[in-house]
């Protein structure tokens, strides 16, 4: 299958994975038990209020009614207006969105690197000392929850040593960098191990592979053997695992926002999901998915290319 | 090491554990409330002044408790819907269940929690469905991976060939299949719903706020993290204690027993210390190779001169490979190597392999050795580049054209823009070739190049060596191959058990067999004697045949109106090239793959185009032998169980007659109790052969169909299996409908013969004209013994 093909194809699926999240996200949030506008008000179940919220949602209307409007809303890009602020939700997430974008880029920017060299460190050598620690080190931090892990940072590095500021609260991210140093330990601790593992694991197949070492018959070695004959093949799946390392950095993103006190896309979630403000909530989830996804989409398409044989399989 | 981390993990575990088992016992009654966050009590008071201790003794069980039941629940659902999805034939069900699963993968998981918790009530049964149902899908789709090869794997379609009951496919087949899989993953879901339900209880997600919970606590207490640290950091550390304690010992699970490592470092072969005065290219002498525990190969010697093809010859097991991969200084783990090996004056041992460039190696299967990821063309100029690194662009690519021109491969730039995985089997074989000239190589060995392989395609690869030698280059063949290497060889090396027991001059090895193996190795099965008088009657007919391949949602055809029949007690042999079709054909037979139109129709009766639709005596009157044995068995249970199936499924057998039917077949196929009393794992490949005969017959079938049966076993192992058939056969009447490719079972058993090519029949007639005489240039291509020597007179 050639990659163009592929390429169709795939995007296809990946409209259909964002037509059906919608759906999904649409009727989780219409399925709350009773009456919606009530249960909505929560705490303040004055008359007035309900009304407004039952005026605002339209819950006078058929749901499907609702479901098309929101969907032709979504797609021209209007995404509703928030039942606490009253403001369009758009500007919200526009506000937010900027710190979640720098704590993710920075991630990724020093966790692929830094993993892949790792992994490739780690099958120099197998059997090594290094191997063996970095293998002992990533097996113990995988499974640390985020909120766990950044406690104790904070606890050590924030207030016992007093080397960097505990939370970013009230800070700009980009005049203090220290503020992001915690943040960023918290979120690569978990990427970091399944990457590395998965570069080790895939360079010591390559390196035993028929291909390569019919390579090294023919006389190529050294770094040349390693980069161009070994390494493509091992980052196949590291590729597709990076895309699923964004999924968690997204739900690690929501902890370390609101244990950090950074005012992101997560901390938006979290006040959305504890005040009900569900036409907010719809719209993250709506941005999630299609981030999700797109993410998913570009790693598919450079594991195709650097394992075409995959396409050919499907 | 691996056992310290294990050890290391238990101990973590432990703490955690035992708070959240025995902590709640411990606790006993709430003191009274003091101030918060004071240091009252050993770790103090909590945000609204409760003592930590007390908290910390309370808040591990919910944790645990939420974290088991969800992984549970998991699996209670999740592995049912991917056996269902697995199981079924009918793709939709399959796309119904996995399509909405693959859709709440596409979500990020915390994100689902939250979404899901905003709508449900809160409380633990809330997020005990919510961690299982965020768990569900990941859980679904190993098992559906794990349980589909099974599910449509050989072994199933023969348990399903003889209707074996649902029990034993279902949990007896693939239950025990999947188990380790399943059980292996567990300890990762367990770890992933601890993770999920700990967050969950941070970001006060299904719990109460003011919960005796580890998370909650953490949530709770760190606004107080200056002036009460323990009340903090005590839960966060029990809660990384529980997971890093979890994951050390589970992943002791997940990793198998590492092999041991090789031990005993590569000891340099011993070379000689005086140059060798032939003018050999290649010297070997005494070479050993010794396994822990056996020898692979004792004391083989030979010489080679440039320009000559030596062929190696042996049964599978006799130690070809590992005295190839000597010639190359590599041996696999644990083998050490004794003896020397000179190439063109230079010793060769593990530790100095041969200059790089100067053995080109084409292993059995060329696509391995080409780098999947990298166009052809780069690669060429690559070791071009390597070779020559001052010559300019141009002459590397004129020294690229000029290397493909010679192995017969287009040069255009087209051709040159394609993955190896583009590229054709035989075009695969002559790119690993071209590789090797371009690097110079002196010696080029060849494993095993026509395994597998129709008659055109060997005609070929004997061209494509002869070349090579014309050129100068010393070959060395590892073949079982005959007709390749009575084509090509100039001497011959056979090796039995490891030893060289006959070499010298091809046409003298071949004229006079001196060694009683190589004269099994070499006799041709002996043609059969004149066709049995079957009876006119047809007992089986195939009418207007179609049949299709869905190929990435396409149908492909595969069989195009195919016609045929044959007389009781007769052989019919279905030949063609690799993808004519013959296994499609036969398949459809046996029900195996549906056809799309025609009928298939035994003793005037027609047979169902679905297995499942065929009566048990139908099913028993038409049986199928796999082209591989071993994955015909189901692995867990013993062989004799399965070969009594068919007579105790379909001719309604009690257990003990079944039994004694099968033990009498054995006997019949040459195998003894105590062997077919063991799982299949402990028999031999050619037993196996014989063991799957035996359970074919075990219906009493008036048909058989055997796929194949042969390809890839050794000579004398071929020799044998075709004896028995043809003695079967002829003993109990049998109807045989043969598919091969092989010229030597073809004129063994054939009475007939029926040529497909691009799933139509091209040419068909009785065995002995389309042997001798055949006017399609196919049939002549596939069935006589060397197109090039053809003038020579064929088999009497």
């Amino acid at each position: 299958m050639s990659l163009p093909r592929y390429a169709a194809g795939r995007l296809l699926l990946g409209l259909g994975q964002v037509a059906g999240i919608t759906t999904i996200v649409f009727v989780l949030t219409e399925a709350l038990p009773g009456d919606a506008a009530v249960v909505i008000a929560g705490d303040q179940p004055d008359p007035a209020r309900i009304a407004a919220i039952r005026a605002q949602l339209d819950l006078d209307r058929p749901a499907w009614q609702r479901y098309l409007d929101w969907l032709t809303d979504l797609i021209r890009g209007d995404l509703g207006v928030s039942l606490i602020s009253q403001r369009p939700i758009v500007e919200r997430l526009a506000d937010s969105a900027a710190a979640t974008l720098l704590l993710a880029a920075v991630t990724l920017l020093v966790l692929v690197p830094l993993a892949i060299a790792l992994g490739m460190l780690a099958a120099r050598r197998e059997g090594g000392r290094l191997d063996r620690m970095v293998s002992a080190v990533s097996v113990a931090l995988y499974a640390v929850p985020e909120f766990a892990l950044a406690i104790l940072l904070i606890a050590v590095f924030g207030v016992q040593l007093g080397w960097l500021p505990p939370t970013a609260f009230g800070a700009d991210l980009l005049a203090r960098p220290s503020v992001l140093v915690l943040p960023l330990l918290v979120l690569l601790a978990r990427p970091i191990c399944t990457i590395s593992r998965l570069t080790r694991a895939g360079m010591l197949d390559a390196l035993r592979g028929e291909h390569v070492r019919h390579a090294r018959r023919l006389g190529i070695t050294g770094s040349r053997l390693w980069l161009r004959h070994a390494l493509p093949g091992a980052l196949a799946p590291v590729v597709q695992q990076l895309a699923r390392t964004t999924d968690w950095l997204l739900g690690g993103v929501i902890v370390v926002e609101a244990v950090f006190v950074i005012p992101g896309l997560g901390t938006a979630l979290v006040d959305a999901v504890s005040t009900r403000d569900i036409p907010t909530v719809q719209a993250l989830c709506v941005l999630v998915a299609v981030t999700t996804v797109v993410v998913n989409l570009a790693a598919d398409l450079v594991a195709f290319r650097l394992a075409p044989r995959i396409g050919a399989v499907r | 090491m691996r056992r310290l981390r294990t050890l290391t993990g238990a101990l973590l575990l432990a703490v955690p554990l035992a708070l959240a088992v025995f902590g709640p016992l411990l606790a006993g009654e709430a003191g009274d409330r003091t101030f918060p966050f004071s240091g009252d009590g050993p770790l103090g008071t909590d945000f609204v002044g409760r003592d930590v201790g007390q908290q910390v003794l309370l808040g591990g069980r919910s944790v645990v408790v939420v974290a088991v039941c969800a992984t549970l629940l998991a699996y209670l659902v999740g592995v049912p819907v991917g056996l269902l999805a697995a199981a079924t034939r009918r793709r939709w069900v399959d796309e119904l269940l996995m399509r909405p699963l693959d859709l709440m993968l596409a979500v990020p998981s915390l994100l689902l929690l939250i979404l899901l918790a905003a709508t449900a009530p809160p409380g633990p049964l809330t997020l005990v469905g919510i961690v299982a149902l965020i768990g569900l899908p990941e859980i679904a789709r190993i098992t559906r991976a794990a349980a589909l090869p099974l599910a449509h794997g050989t072994a199933m379609e023969a348990m399903r060939l003889y209707r074996e009951t649902w029990w034993r496919r279902g949990p007896g087949y693939i239950g025990t299949g999947i188990r380790r899989i399943l059980l292996a993953d567990a300890g990762v879901r367990f770890i992933g719903a601890i993770y999920l339900v700990a967050t969950a209880s941070f970001l006060g997600i299904g719990v109460a706020p003011d919960a005796a919970d580890w998370a909650v606590m953490v949530d709770r207490n760190r606004t107080g993290l200056v002036l009460q640290p323990w009340a903090v950091a005590v839960p966060a550390a029990l809660i990384i204690c529980l997971a890093v304690g979890l994951n050390l010992v589970t992943d002791r699970m997940l990793v198998t027993p590492a092999v041991p490592s090789p031990a005993p470092p590569p000891v340099p072969a011993t070379t000689g210390d005086r140059p060798h005065a032939q003018n050999a290219l290649l010297q070997v002498r005494e070479l050993t190779a010794l396994a822990v525990d056996r020898t692979l190969v004792d004391g083989v010697s030979f010489s080679l001169p440039a320009g000559e093809i030596l062929a190696v010859i042996g049964a599978s097991g006799s130690g070809k490979t590992t005295t190839a991969r000597a010639l190359l200084g590599e041996v696999a783990p644990g083998v050490t190597l004794t003896g020397s090996i000179t190439l063109a004056g230079q010793p060769v041992t593990t530790v100095s392999p041969p200059r790089p460039g100067t053995v080109g190696y084409v292993p059995q299967q060329p696509g391995t050795a080409l780098n999947p990821v990298r166009r052809i063309g780069a690669v060429l100029h690559e070791i071009a580049r390597h070779q020559a690194p001052e010559d300019s662009r141009s002459a590397h690519r004129s020294a690229v054209t000029a290397t493909l021109e010679h192995v017969s491969l287009p040069t255009d730039r087209r051709f040159l823009r394609r993955f190896p995985h583009q590229l054709s089997g035989g075009q695969q074989q002559r790119l690993v070739i071209a590789h090797a000239l371009l690097a110079h190589a002196v010696l080029l060995i060849a494993d095993e190049p026509t395994t597998g392989q129709d008659a055109i395609t060997r005609n070929a690869v004997a061209r494509e060596l002869t070349k090579l030698a014309r050129d100068g280059i010393a070959v060395i063949l590892l073949s079982h191959d005959l007709h390749l290497v009575r084509a090509v060889a100039d001497q011959i090396l056979v090796l039995h058990r490891g030893a060289a027991v006959e070499s010298g001059p091809a046409t003298e090895v071949l004229a006079v067999p001196q060694h009683r193996h190589t004269r099994q190795l070499l006799a041709t099965p002996p043609a059969g004697p004149p066709a049995v008088a079957g009876e006119d009657r047809p007992l089986l007919r195939v009418t207007g045949l179609s049949a299709a391949h869905r190929d990435g949602g396409r149908h492909r055809d595969v069989l195009r109106d195919v016609s045929l029949s044959v007389s009781a007690g007769q052989c019919l042999a279905v030949v063609g090239r690799s993808g004519s079709g013959k296994t499609t054909l036969a398949r459809c037979i046996a029900g195996l793959h549906p056809a799309r139109t025609g009928q298939v129709i035994l003793a005037e009766h027609r047979l169902a185009a679905q297995l499942d639709q065929r009566q048990p005596h139908e099913l028993g009157a038409v049986q199928y032998v796999f082209q591989d044995a071993r994955a015909s068995f189901n692995p867990y249970r013993p062989v004799l169980d399965q070969i009594a199936g068919p007579a105790r499924r379909l001719r309604y057998a009690a257990p003990d007659q079944a039994r004694h039917t099968a033990l009498h077949l054995l006997e019949r196929v040459g195998l003894a109790e105590h062997t077919v009393i063991q799982r299949p794992d402990r028999l031999s490949g050619g037993e196996l052969h014989r063991a799957a005969l035996a359970r074919a017959l075990a219906s009493e079938p008036r048909v058989l169909i055997c796929d194949e049966t042969t390809a890839g076993l050794d000579s004398v192992t071929r020799h044998g299996i075709l004896t028995l058939l043809d003695e079967l056969r002829r003993t109990l009447g049998l109807t045989v409908v043969m598919i091969s490719h092989d010229r030597d079972v073809v004129a063994h058993l054939a009475d007939h013969i029926v040529v497909l090519d691009d799933g139509t029949v091209v040419d068909s007639g009785p065995a002995d004209a389309l042997l001798n005489h055949a006017h399609h240039p196919l049939t002549r291509a596939l069935l006589h013994i060397h197109p090039a020597t053809a003038a020579a007179p064929s088999n009497p």
